[in-house]
């Protein structure tokens, strides 16, 4: 979106601003003043600024994000919905709400998790014969080329099943849920490398990686933790398991990564905690996990060599656990392909520098971010510079040698993004504030306060090789008072930042009422190439192939029944659904195949069936299908559930479902309730 | 284009109003608040609205997504959608029809749909294109073009 008018219509009234202000106070009299806080009708600046008690800065702010009808965002920000389980897209400066996105959680307005498509999606990253019906969703990545968002795929990760889904960003709809046997938690994902090869998912609680219970005293021994490399494969737009393969790690937790980019391209960073190894108190009095795992100054950074991985997975060295391909831990030191950095304390956030050359670690229980050196990490790495080893025999390279320096940060340093200017930002959770410091001098520059517990931040392209700046998201959990009340379960807040200029600007909250929202992050809104429709009419939303059950017209609409299965190939048109009765018998398998026809872009329906939980979204050109047995008999209503056009209403039909036993107490068939024929309406209104 | 101007002399217009107002000691500024600054969408009524290749380019492609499944790609009456619709879209080539029917007719149905020409209103509007006369008067050359086919 590059809008001329936006610089100067801006200078202008802010121009209008300031003068107004010069005014207010020698216009006091005789003025008409707004009626009520809202303010609105017909009133100069000054007066609307007086009467809703706005600041300069809060007009300058407002001018900023105001979006007038029908100007669109320049970025689109993709936000984890938290336990809400579903991902949303934002608008980026007006934070206006554009979509959720069913991914973990079944989403009615797009009938996800209601056809037999959506519902085998679900049930397809789900434990056997149990379909999760939400996740706790962490970290959005956008699919990246040359290490910059190329705005085709989006990943995400579900901590709680450790799980990870695909969405197209062509029809902004989720594809793919895979769950990696052997982890059983990921906080550590998604995370891509530069031309999204892999999908990187860190682990977070170990456990037996082949499935089995061992004693918790056991933990050294038979936990262990695990990171996923998932194949991307880029043409079929799926993750490839087959060509997936992980790395066993020690009983760490395993946390997030970001994937090394130019001079560092082909490594992984990750982050671990709890190094100490408690799984709390055992029921047997030993330290809570809180206080056990953070007893140490030091965790590990992990360096992997994934790019060398990717060859010993391939080779006869991994091992195939629970269907995945595992390089053994003692394979992958044997080999070089692990290493570790001590970083401080309890960190979690690992941030790649935009050149590639540096990696930002914030330390949550220590008081900086350390910035460690990639030349110098490699160097110790090449020339076996060693300072010990841990337990399980993976090279520890020396702290003080591999960085670059320490900023002091302030309290609770969590996680850091990048601009175009050559400054950092990183959160802190205790101190609720953001700081921008410079990457060249390593100085906190300035601290912008948020309200309140950030977690995350999102900068525009901020984890890329070339990030937007512009604007940044300052992702808050539990709004105490930024909001009015709405009981005991708190709204999340993003707060959207202007970084543009010399000083940081709030500009913005924006409630959430979903899920902790953890992470997002912000793409130039026109690298993101949507469809208008589902073209050919027929074509199915999972495959994005024509639908071999679709009827692709009116004509094509019928019923067929073979046996106790009823096949109804049904079509919708504004305002028509064909077949508009359907009967069937008690106990019979209905098959829908259901079909818009339509090709205009807003001629988006619905197909509901009462008492069912048959609900369907049918965008122009999608065919869907929904199986179920007709297991109550009645008179059950379908309709479309979008307002189509004027005879919305009227666009419906009905299902009878007769009693399969003709002859039970007052049932329809064998016992009118009534006399019908008496009832029934003379065709001409009065009575014959 | 046009919009940005818009907004441009609105903002100015502002500007110079709340500027007034200080000059003219603190005359209430939305007087002269110029909120006609923003050209308007709409040609002149009685002026025939002049056609592109772009306009008529745009309208097969609309023809083609929009109108198709009820009228059929050559106007007939007969896309995918219209089976079983009633009444049926009629066929664009009936010679007699193409003759009884106004031009202004025909654009007001595209536009505001069946309903507002005493038809059915299963012949759906399309108000975006009430900001695009040219578009929706090459929609209608396009529906005449079809009494010419065969
Ligand atoms: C959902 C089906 C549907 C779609 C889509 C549709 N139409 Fe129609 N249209 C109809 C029906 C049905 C009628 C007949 C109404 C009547 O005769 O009462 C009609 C009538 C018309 C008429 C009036 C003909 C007359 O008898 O005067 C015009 C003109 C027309 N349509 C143009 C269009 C154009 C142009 C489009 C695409 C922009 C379009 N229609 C899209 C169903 C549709």
């Amino acid at each position: 979106m590059n809008m001329p008018w936006n610089g100067r219509s801006r200078a202008a009234l802010a121009l209008a601003t300031g003068l107004a202000l010069a005014v207010a106070p020698g216009c006091g009299d005789g003025k008409t003043r707004v009626a009520g806080k809202g303010g609105g009708g017909s009133a100069s600046i000054a007066e609307l600024m007086k009467a809703r008690d706005l600041s300069e800065a809060d007009v300058v702010a407002a001018l900023k994000t105001y979006t007038p009808t029908g100007v669109k965002d320049e970025f689109l920000m993709f936000a984890s919905g938290g336990h809400g389980g579903n991902a949303l897209v934002i608008g980026v400066p007006s934070m206006r709400i554009l979509k959720y996105i069913g991914v973990f959680t079944p989403e009615p307005w797009q009938g996800y998790g209601f056809d037999d498509e959506t519902k085998a999606l679900l049930a397809s990253g789900s434990p056997e014969g149990k379909t999760l019906t939400w996740g706790d969703m962490h970290h959005p990545a956008l699919s990246e080329t040359d290490g910059v968002y190329d705005g085709q795929v989006l990943f995400v990760n579900d901590k709680a099943n450790a799980r990870v889904a695909v969405v197209d960003l062509q029809d902004f709809t989720t594809q793919q849920i895979v769950h990696s046997a052997i982890l059983r938690s990921d906080h550590g994902g998604a995370f891509v490398t530069p031309n999204t090869e892999y999908v990187i998912e860190g682990g977070q609680f170990p456990a037996p990686l082949d499935g089995s219970v061992a004693d918790i005293e056991k933990y050294d021994d038979f936990y262990r933790g695990a990171v996923m490399f998932w194949k991307f494969d880029r043409a079929k737009k799926r993750i490839d398991p087959a060509a997936s393969f992980a790395i066993e790690m020690p009983p760490y937790f395993q946390d997030l990564a970001d994937a090394g980019k130019l001079a560092s391209d082909g490594w992984c960073f990750l982050n671990s905690f709890n190094t100490e190894r408690s799984y709390g108190t055992g029921g047997a009095g030993l330290p809570p996990m809180e206080s056990g795992a953070s007893r140490n100054d030091m965790d590990y950074l992990h360096v992997i060599n994934w790019r060398q991985a990717e060859q010993v997975a391939a080779s006869d060295k991994a091992q195939v656990i629970q269907g995945v391909r595992v390089i053994p831990l003692g394979v992958a030191v044997e080999e070089g392909l692990l290493h570790f950095v001590p970083e401080p304390k309890s960190p979690h956030g690992v941030d790649v520098t935009p050149n590639g050359e540096e990696i930002c670690i914030a330390g949550k229980l220590s008081t900086q971010a350390t910035v460690f050196s990639f030349a110098r990490i490699k160097e110790h790495i090449d020339q076996k510079k060693y300072a010990g080893k841990d337990p399980y025999g993976v090279p520890i390279l020396p702290f003080k040698d591999v960085i670059r320096g320490q900023v002091e940060m302030g309290l609770g340093p969590l996680h850091t993004q990048f601009d175009d200017k050559g400054f950092a930002y990183t959160t802190l959770f205790i101190e609720s504030k953001i700081a921008r410091w410079s990457l060249k001098d390593l100085k906190v520059i300035e601290k912008i306060p948020v309200h309140y517990n950030v977690g995350h931040l999102s900068v525009a392209g901020g984890d890329t090789a070339k990030p937007d700046g512009r604007f940044l998201i300052s992702m808050n959990k539990w709004a105490i008072d930024r909001f009015a009340d709405v009981g005991p379960l708190l709204p999340q807040n993003f707060q959207l930042i202007d970084i543009a200029g010399d000083s940081m600007q709030l500009l913005y909250d924006m409630p959430l009422p979903l899920g902790e929202p953890h992470y997002a992050q912000m793409i130039k809104t026109e690298l993101i190439k949507p469809w208008e429709a589902y073209t050919p009419v027929g074509m199915n939303q999972l495959t994005h192939q024509p639908d071999p059950h679709a009827p692709k017209s009116a004509q094509e609409a019928r019923i067929e029944r073979n046996g106790d299965v009823v096949d109804v190939y049904m079509t919708l048109v504004r305002s028509t659904i064909t077949p508009d009765t359907i009967k069937v018998k008690e106990g019979d398998t209905l098959k829908f195949h259901v079909t818009n026809v339509e090709q205009t872009r807003d001629a988006t329906h619905g197909f509901c069936i009462a008492d069912y939980n048959v609900n369907l979204s049918m965008e122009p050109g999608k065919a869907a299908n929904v199986t179920f047995v007709a297991d109550r008999p009645g008179v059950f209503p379908f309709y479309c559930t979008e307002f189509c056009s004027a005879l919305h209403m009227e666009m419906g039909g009905f299902l009878l479902v007769e009693p399969k036993n003709e002859n039970a107490a007052g049932t329809a068939a064998a016992d009118p309730p009534r006399n019908r024929a008496d009832a029934k309406p003379s065709a001409d209104g009065e009575g014959g | 284009m046009k919009r940005s101007f818009g907004r441009f002399a609105l903002a100015t217009a502002v500007a110079v109003a709340v500027a007034a107002g200080l000059v003219a000691g603190c005359a209430p500024a939305e007087d002269e608040i110029d909120l006609e600054a923003a050209p308007k969408a709409s040609a002149a009524a009685d002026q025939p609205t002049a056609v592109t290749d772009a306009d008529r380019q745009e309208a097969d492609k609309l023809f083609g997504s929009r109108c198709a499944t009820c009228h059929g790609e050559t106007g007939k009456g007969d896309g995918p959608g219209a089976a079983t619709l009633f009444p049926k879209p009629r066929d664009y080539r009936d010679a007699e029809w193409q003759k009884t029917v106004s031009d202004e007719s025909i654009e007001k149905t595209i536009v505001y749909g069946g309903a507002a020409v005493g038809k059915s209103p299963a012949m759906v509007p399309n108000p975006d294109l009430a900001a695009k006369p040219a578009v929706v008067a090459a929609l209608r050359e396009k529906i005449r073009s079809f009494a010419k086919q065969p």
